[in-house]
């Protein structure tokens, strides 16, 4: 009734009722998912499709696999090495190297050296 | 000059071409299906998806309505070849780690133990903290959360977040916009 009286939609009131939402993963947890043709993955924020972006942490593959997104991906290795390439262009990046890439161009990721590899990766628009 | 111009345009029409027939075919919709609803010929629409042929932009328009695909999902995707690399610091302070014309703004945020760093959040902005390392407390329009290496802080529809460091402490800070 309040919200018909002032013309508003109820959404509108329930925001400033509801705050600001604030979601913690802690270190280690996250929801695992595993998409066809996809190494698994755990994910550390989302807000559904509508949200700014999807943050994941994943262990990339050995062996290059080949990619194509629409928006945009941010890369930060936290252990271990990677090498991101666009075409002949490679980007060889070791544990607390960022890429920031528009990565609707064709490109491969894989892991380089022996140690164990894990990437936080920030994806926008989200994914899910 | 003229070379690189036309190679651009060549990887224009392929790109765009590639997208159509991406969409049409997830929708399982036939060359001629669409081609009749834009009004152009089944042997046009095919030449446009293998990048042989530039479509005008209201013929674009035309089979982007068919396709129930807004031109805007189409063109973002023609956007340049952006790459930035970048690198965590040691040192306190803030780094910007996103490309300028992406637009994701990420920050690396670096405290010493009692440093402290403030955020304005824009009404349509998302906000993700992961903690790299060390501890702090982060504020959200007066809430407080205790926060450590690895933990990830997602905030939605704040105004204010304000950080302050335990123990030296290494963050990432990631804006967004919200569609």
């Amino acid at each position: 009734m309040v919200a018909m009286a002032l013309g508003v939609e109820m959404t509108a009131l329930l925001d400033t009722v509801t705050g600001p939402l604030v979601h913690i993963t802690r270190a280690g947890e996250g929801r695992e998912l595993r998409l066809p043709g996809s190494p698994s993955f755990r994910v550390l924020g989302s807000h559904g499709v509508s949200g700014a972006y999807t943050a994941i942490v994943m262990a990339p593959p050995d062996s290059a696999d080949q990619y194509r997104h629409y928006g945009e991906r941010f890369a930060l290795v936290l252990s271990g090495s990677i090498r991101i390439s666009f075409g002949e262009e490679h980007h060889d990046l070791e544990t607390g190297d960022t890429l920031h890439y528009a990565a609707h161009e064709t490109h491969e990721a894989r892991r380089t050296g022996d140690a164990p590899c894990q990437v936080l990766i920030i994806s926008s628009p989200a994914l899910f | 000059m003229q070379e690189t111009t036309r190679e651009a345009s060549e990887a224009l029409a392929q790109e765009v071409g590639e997208r159509l027939r991406d969409r049409r075919t997830k929708l399982s919709l036939t060359l001629r299906k669409v081609a009749d609803e834009a009004g152009i010929s089944a042997a046009h629409l095919s030449d446009i998806e293998n990048g042989r042929s530039h479509a005008s932009l209201p013929v674009l328009l035309r089979i982007g309505r068919a396709l129930d695909l807004p031109l805007t999902h189409l063109l973002p995707r023609l956007g340049g070849h952006h790459v930035m690399e970048g690198s965590l610091g040691s040192s306190p302070g803030e780094t910007v780690l996103s490309h300028p014309k992406l637009r994701l703004v990420v920050e690396n945020v670096n405290l010493r133990p009692d440093g402290g760093h403030r955020m304005a959040v824009g009404s349509d902005e998302d906000v993700l903290i992961f903690v790299i390392e060390g501890r702090c407390t982060i504020e959200v329009d007066g809430a407080g959360y205790l926060v450590s290496a690895r933990d990830c802080m997602d905030v939605e529809r704040a105004t204010i977040i304000h950080i302050t460091a335990l123990a030296d402490s290494r963050l990432l800070v990631c804006r967004g916009t919200r569609r």
